[in-house]
């Protein structure tokens, strides 16, 4: 029985994306992945993650936005959002995170251990 | 010359305002109309075979005599501004002399007229103080304009910097992420040891990246203070917590010994206060070269109680007089790590608090910062 905790993480930057998908897969996640802001949306339809990391600010559309979207899904609603950001720092970005269903948010540079803390907490 | 035309002509003469007179060669009064009799307290008949040594002071009589003779010399009208004195009260006077000829150019003696300016000299007099003065005033008031263009364009060239450093910061924010995570992957994917030391090393300044990172954000925070009523014991006793955890494995002594009573508040930013403080905390322990640091806190109220003094003294390496007088210009700094904007910040903070900050310091005798609050009870 494949036990493995399904973590959808949602980047612009490619690089970054495929550091933090290969430490979730070394840790023993099972790690689903998208670099385009677009599509992402459509993506955790597809494959239902238990949780979601999602960088806020990426080219195309907003993590916010993306957050947004699903949050107005039935079926992605439940799926909690870990944020991660190195600009929206601040106390009004909190209130925004709020509304759009974010459950935590880490700052850039994160510590992979952080994450991994945040998931198990999380989900 | 027909009697009539003569009575005309003195008449004229006598009603005249200007004084008028006439000497012979040897600078004897011939004849003077009545204002200029006047003057002199006779009658015009009285003035015949009178010289000016009879009116004047022996000096300006001297004067007028040989300005006559000159005149008489010479020829031609002479036209000059001239000392004169009218009932022992000094005149400044505008005079005409003309030597008089005959009809066969032999000379007879010298016609003057001449009338009071005294008025119009005083007048100029004032306008050119006034002017004088009006320079003086504008001469400050450039100065004043000056020194608050230097200010805003101080504070400008400080918002622009706050506004590229954020930018920046965040910037490496992402890439830093990038290659910290890497690290930490390639940590856990080999088990040779000479690597991993390696890698700690990297992880090691991300870390101190970011502390940059993050010093940068709070410098280029947007100024305008929140104000809120503060407690201002409360953020002080705080401020000294926050500080013995940031230091705990270090040995620093803090003592806070505050006269502000508990309930005492301020219209303050908390942040801001909170910033100001620590920073000069920081800046305390930073002085202390591997000897026991010792900081005490001690907060005063001034006469007559509408403010408060806070005084933040330590032990630590002190700081050399020329180094003083730049503390609170932008990037000035005395550490290898740092951009010297925590003092500037600090002032920036106490000015919008309508503040004040002293500095006193002798070199390894330590450093006392002053910090005076208006409490505005609210």
């Amino acid at each position: 029985m494949n036990t493995k905790k399904k973590v959808m993480v949602i980047d612009d930057d490619k690089e970054f994306l495929a550091e933090l998908v290969e430490t979730l897969s070394l840790t023993g996640y099972d790690p689903v992945f998208t670099a385009d802001s677009v599509d992402a949306v459509e993506k955790v339809v597809q494959t239902r993650p238990n949780i979601i990391l999602l960088d806020l600010k990426m080219d195309k559309k907003s993590g916010f936005k993306v957050a947004d979207e699903l949050m107005a899904k039935p079926e992605t609603r439940d799926v909690p959002i870990i944020a991660m950001t190195g600009v929206f720092t601040q106390q009004e970005h909190s209130l925004l995170m709020r509304i759009c269903n974010i459950k935590e948010c880490l700052i850039k540079p994160i510590n992979p251990l952080d994450v991994i803390h945040l998931i198990e907490k999380t989900s | 010359m027909p009697k009539y035309t003569s009575h005309i002509y003195k008449t004229l003469l006598n009603n005249i305002p200007h004084k008028i007179f006439y000497k012979d060669l040897d600078s004897v009064y011939v004849l003077c109309n009545k204002s200029y009799a006047k003057d002199l307290n006779i009658t015009s008949s009285q003035i015949k075979g009178k010289t000016d040594y009879d009116f004047f002071p022996d000096k300006l009589a001297k004067k007028y005599r040989t300005d006559d003779r000159m005149i008489m010399r010479k020829g031609g009208v002479k036209e000059m501004e001239e000392r004169y004195i009218e009932n022992g009260v000094e005149k400044i006077v505008h005079i005409l002399k003309a030597p008089v000829r005959d009809s066969n150019n032999k000379s007879l003696g010298i016609f003057g007229i001449f009338w009071d300016i005294t008025k119009y000299r005083k007048a100029e007099e004032t306008l050119c103080s006034l002017k004088d003065n009006l320079e003086i005033e504008v001469e400050k008031n450039t100065k004043k304009l000056i020194t608050a263009y230097k200010d805003l364009d101080n504070a400008k060239r400080l918002a622009d910097i706050g506004t590229f450093a954020a930018t920046v910061a965040h910037e490496l924010r992402n890439p830093l992420g990038t290659i910290k995570v890497a690290a930490y992957n390639i940590k856990n994917k080999v088990k040779d040891k000479s690597i991993v030391s390696h890698l700690n090393n990297i992880d090691k300044k991300i870390t101190e990246s970011d502390v940059i990172i993050k010093n940068l954000l709070s410098y280029s925070k947007v100024m305008v203070p929140q104000y809120k009523s503060v407690l201002i014991f409360d953020l002080l006793a705080e401020c000294v917590r926050n500080f013995k955890i940031k230091y705990n494995m270090f040995d620093v002594e803090v003592n806070l010994r505050c006269e502000c009573k508990k309930e005492d508040k301020i219209a303050a930013d908390p942040v801001h206060i909170t910033s100001l403080f620590s920073n000069i905390l920081d800046n305390a322990y930073q002085s202390f070269c591997g000897s026991k640091g010792v900081i005490d806190i001690e907060s005063i109220y001034n006469k007559p109680g509408n403010s408060f003094r806070i005084d933040f003294k330590d032990n630590g390496s002190g700081i050399s007089k020329s180094d003083l007088n730049q503390l609170f210009e932008s990037f000035f700094t005395t550490k290898a790590k740092g951009i010297g904007l925590g003092l500037t910040v600090c002032k920036q903070i106490i000015n919008l608090h309508n503040g004040k900050i002293k500095i006193t310091s002798k070199q390894s005798q330590g450093t006392i910062v002053s910090v005076t609050l208006p409490i505005r009870r609210t």
